[in-house]
């Protein structure tokens, strides 16, 4: 017997949705998580929970989408560094994006920064394959536009030739790079600011 | 990145924020050194943070931090049935842990110690009152 059904409720209810933020782990690795924090709870309330223990418990380790985020970004940010893999960088700040503002931001632009590369590079590969549809368009002076790729415009002329694959491949390879490194920094960034937060000591 | 019209405005709130970003640097070693006694489980080491380096650290933070030194191979974990009624995690120093804080300790005491000599007239500044 742990205290009242109410406070052991409650904290099954906070556990279940740290449990559910915790999705991004393995599954023995989440679960001990959660066994620990019942463990802790139970510390906290002296073997026994009441109401009240349960509810400076989980003051005391913050909301479970937070508390989750915590655990995500300390593992990630480690793996991250561990590997430097792209592929790992993207699916971490994607499983982040939630946690806050600045995370959804990190995720949005590295989606919209790995797609422009590719397209890039799609471009210069789709060049020897359709020589006279894959370019570098300049449309009219009475309708001036600009585009790279496959133009359906016959008013619009080619002005690169098979420069644009050194170019494409050049620029694409960039705006991979760039992307990267901006991802490997935000997962960084974000987890550091939500690991290790310390109150003031009393004095 | 830090504006220095917004610190040079606020003072307070840059000490403030100067001094989380120098208690999250010494967590980790604060944490380490928390074991090098012997195994401890999280609940206590909060307290003996508290107690003996009067570190107040958030136990939202204690967790996820525990749980990558371990999956860094600095501290082991087992569960125990203690005392209290229920099973406890305890974690100690792996060997590496062991080395890693040792390391750590030398170059915080050398930083530290540094910086106690350059600071040395500031603290005779501040126990007399500023001579300007």
């Amino acid at each position: 017997m742990t205290g009242d059904n109410s406070a052991s409720r409650t904290l099954d209810i906070y556990l279940r949705q740290v449990r559910h933020g915790l999705r991004g782990l393995p599954d023995d690795e989440a679960q001990e998580i959660v066994n620990e924090l019942r463990s802790h709870a139970l510390d906290r309330a002296g073997g026994t929970l009441t109401v009240n223990s349960v509810d400076a418990t989980i003051a005391g380790l913050g909301s479970a989408r937070e508390l989750a985020g915590a655990y995500l970004a300390e593992r990630m940010a480690e793996r991250v560094e561990a590997t430097r893999s792209p592929w790992l960088i993207l699916t971490t700040v994607w499983r982040l994006a939630g946690l806050s503002v600045r995370a959804f931001f990190a995720c949005l632009i590295s989606f919209v920064g790995y797609a422009t590369g590719a397209s890039f590079i799609v471009t210069a590969l789709l060049k020897p394959v359709f020589p006279d549809k894959v370019g570098c368009w300049v449309g009219t002076a009475s309708h001036p536009t600009f585009s790279i790729g496959i133009v359906n415009n016959p008013d619009a002329h080619e002005i690169m030739g098979w420069w644009l694959i050194p170019f494409c491949l050049a620029i694409g390879a960039l705006v991979l790079w760039l992307t990267w490194r901006f991802g490997l920094r935000a997962v960084r960034k974000i987890g550091q600011s939500r690991a290790a937060i310390l109150r003031k000591g009393d004095r | 990145m830090t504006n220095p019209k917004n610190m040079a405005d606020d003072p307070s709130s840059s000490l403030e924020r100067w001094e989380t970003q120098l208690r999250k640097g010494g967590l980790t070693l604060a944490v380490l050194a928390s074991l090098w006694e012997g195994r401890l489980y999280g609940l206590g080491i909060l307290r003996r943070l508290q107690a003996s380096a009067d570190l107040a650290v958030s136990e939202g933070a204690i967790y996820p931090l525990l749980n990558r030194l371990r999956t860094e191979g600095l501290i082991s974990s087992e569960w125990v049935e203690a005392e209290a009624g229920h099973p406890r995690k305890y974690y100690a120093l792996t060997e590496i842990g062991r080395r890693r804080v040792r390391d750590l300790a030398r170059v915080w005491t050398r930083f530290a110690g540094g910086l106690d000599v350059l600071l040395a007239p500031i603290k005779d500044d501040t126990s007399t009152g500023d001579p300007r």
